[in-house]
């Protein structure tokens, strides 16, 4: 089943074309990684398949359905809230179990209380990265059957090397136990083969 | 080797020792006053502080005193709130439409600047004297308000608005973590900056409208009857109310934040 569909997408910045003619498909449960240097167009390119940019050309399509979770290159979170409240931004009652449990496989025992302002930058990616991963387990509860797309720009990156296999491991899992699709954003091939992604490498 | 010692720039000072910082400044603000008040030795023109006490405490036993204060207070914090009301309102529409923006900037620039007296003056051809102050006061604090919100507003992190858009966060959810806390420092200095210009243009307005019962009355009154005790003592009941809902205002968002 075809989730989302993006054709010909090109996009300008001052006169400098830096997205010409980019196609993708993504079927339910797809693991695809785009690949590619700083300033080769990949945030950009992301922004435009989440509807949160608009492209200079093309057309993208997306089943009625889908659900986005995304861990953005910036973590946006709430500064001034705990953990709990930054996971808790889902259109349903909170799971704190759930939550609680995706923050100790992340590694992240802290106090709910401790607001977000007073993490680590390594602290800050994993709770974005819980907030998703909470969506997933979120939604495949509360929406079975209806399709997943999780999207991670650059997730991994200032994460301790001896959590760093920890963390993907558990993404594995969140994927294969919720049948969410995955669209990574990254220029080191190896997360993306941890996580069984087909490659995408964007050139200029 | 020379030993190291810190260089603490922010010097946070104890509760007590603000408390006692702020009572000794006053007692010798108080004393200054009285030294100024000996070497002029005319009431006339400076009263010490005991004969403006001593005035204060006259007018408190009085029924006109408290009904005067009731009068300016109902009209000022009426006008206040309503200036509240409307210029959340005005910014929430302004932060969502820019052509409202553009309109309504120009009208209200044109409060900002023109004198609380002209406007003062102006007022009194439509309303009557009596609901004056609330009007005065309602048009100075309304461009604080919107400007302040509107300044929050345009303020508040796009990334999290796209965050919570794709994650389809309710609004209840968006107002709790996105919008207060990005608003609360602007409605901080907006409402507590309203507060006080609220009573400075209410009670001229008073003053120049020569309300009945009101507490401006009663300056103009002090002033034509040259009773200089009494001006200052009025003058120390605006700065006391003024003080206390200012507070007052500081210790709500305070609780909110």
């Amino acid at each position: 089943m075809k989730i989302l569909e993006a054709e010909n997408i090109c996009k300008n910045y001052d006169g400098i074309q830096i997205i010409d003619n980019f196609s993708l498909s993504l079927d339910a449960g797809d693991r695809l990684a785009l690949l590619g240097a700083s300033g080769e167009g990949k945030t950009s390119l992301l922004n435009i398949l989440l509807g949160i940019s608009a492209c200079d050309g093309g057309e993208i399509l997306k089943d009625e359905h889908l659900h986005y979770l995304v861990v953005f290159q910036e973590d946006r979170l709430f500064l001034s809230f705990g953990a709990l409240e930054n996971m808790d931004v889902y259109p349903y009652r909170f799971q704190k179990k759930e939550a609680l449990d995706i923050l100790a496989e992340l590694g992240l025992d802290v106090s709910p209380d401790k607001p977000a302002r007073e993490y680590s930058g390594g602290m800050k990616r994993r709770l974005a990265m819980a907030r998703a991963l909470y969506g997933c387990i979120l939604l495949h509860k509360m929406k079975p059957g209806e399709p997943l797309l999780l999207v991670m720009d650059e997730p991994f990156k200032g994460l301790d090397s001896s959590l760093h296999e920890k963390v993907i491991r558990y993404v594995a899992q969140v994927l294969s136990d919720t049948g969410a699709a995955l669209l990574l954003v990254t220029h080191n091939e190896k997360e993306a083969t941890a996580l069984g992604c087909g490659l995408l490498k964007l050139k200029k | 080797m020379n030993k190291v010692t810190p260089h603490l720039l922010h010097h946070s000072a104890s509760k007590k020792e603000q408390f006692l910082t702020r009572f000794i400044s006053i007692f010798l603000w108080l004393a200054v006053w009285g030294i100024a008040a000996k070497i002029i030795d005319r009431e006339l023109f400076l009263p010490g502080p005991v004969s403006v006490f001593s005035a204060l405490l006259m007018l408190t036993r009085t029924r006109g005193y408290w009904l005067s204060i009731f009068n300016s207070m109902s009209n000022i914090l009426i006008g206040y709130t309503a200036a509240f009301f409307t210029g959340t309102l005005l910014s929430a529409i302004s932060y969502k439409l820019r052509a409202v923006r553009e309109f309504i900037s120009l009208p209200l620039r044109v409060i900002r600047t023109v004198p609380v007296a002209s406007f003062i003056i102006l007022a009194l051809l439509w309303i009557s004297s009596e609901r004056l102050a609330l009007l005065i006061s309602f048009l100075m604090v309304l461009p604080i308000i919107y400007e302040n919100l509107l300044d929050g507003l345009l303020s508040i992190d796009c990334g999290l608005l796209e965050m919570a858009y794709l994650a389809k966060t309710p609004v209840s959810k968006k107002l709790r973590r996105i919008y207060l806390p990005a608003l609360l420092p602007h409605l901080t200095a907006a409402l507590s900056t309203g507060i006080g210009l609220a009573w400075k243009s209410g009670v001229a307005a008073e003053v120049i409208g020569i309300s009945r019962s009101s507490i401006g009355n009663h300056l103009n009154q002090s002033k034509i009857y040259l009773e200089t005790p009494k001006l200052f003592a009025w003058t120390i009941t605006i700065i006391i109310i003024s003080v206390f809902f200012e507070w007052v205002v500081r210790l709500g968002l305070k609780k909110l934040s």
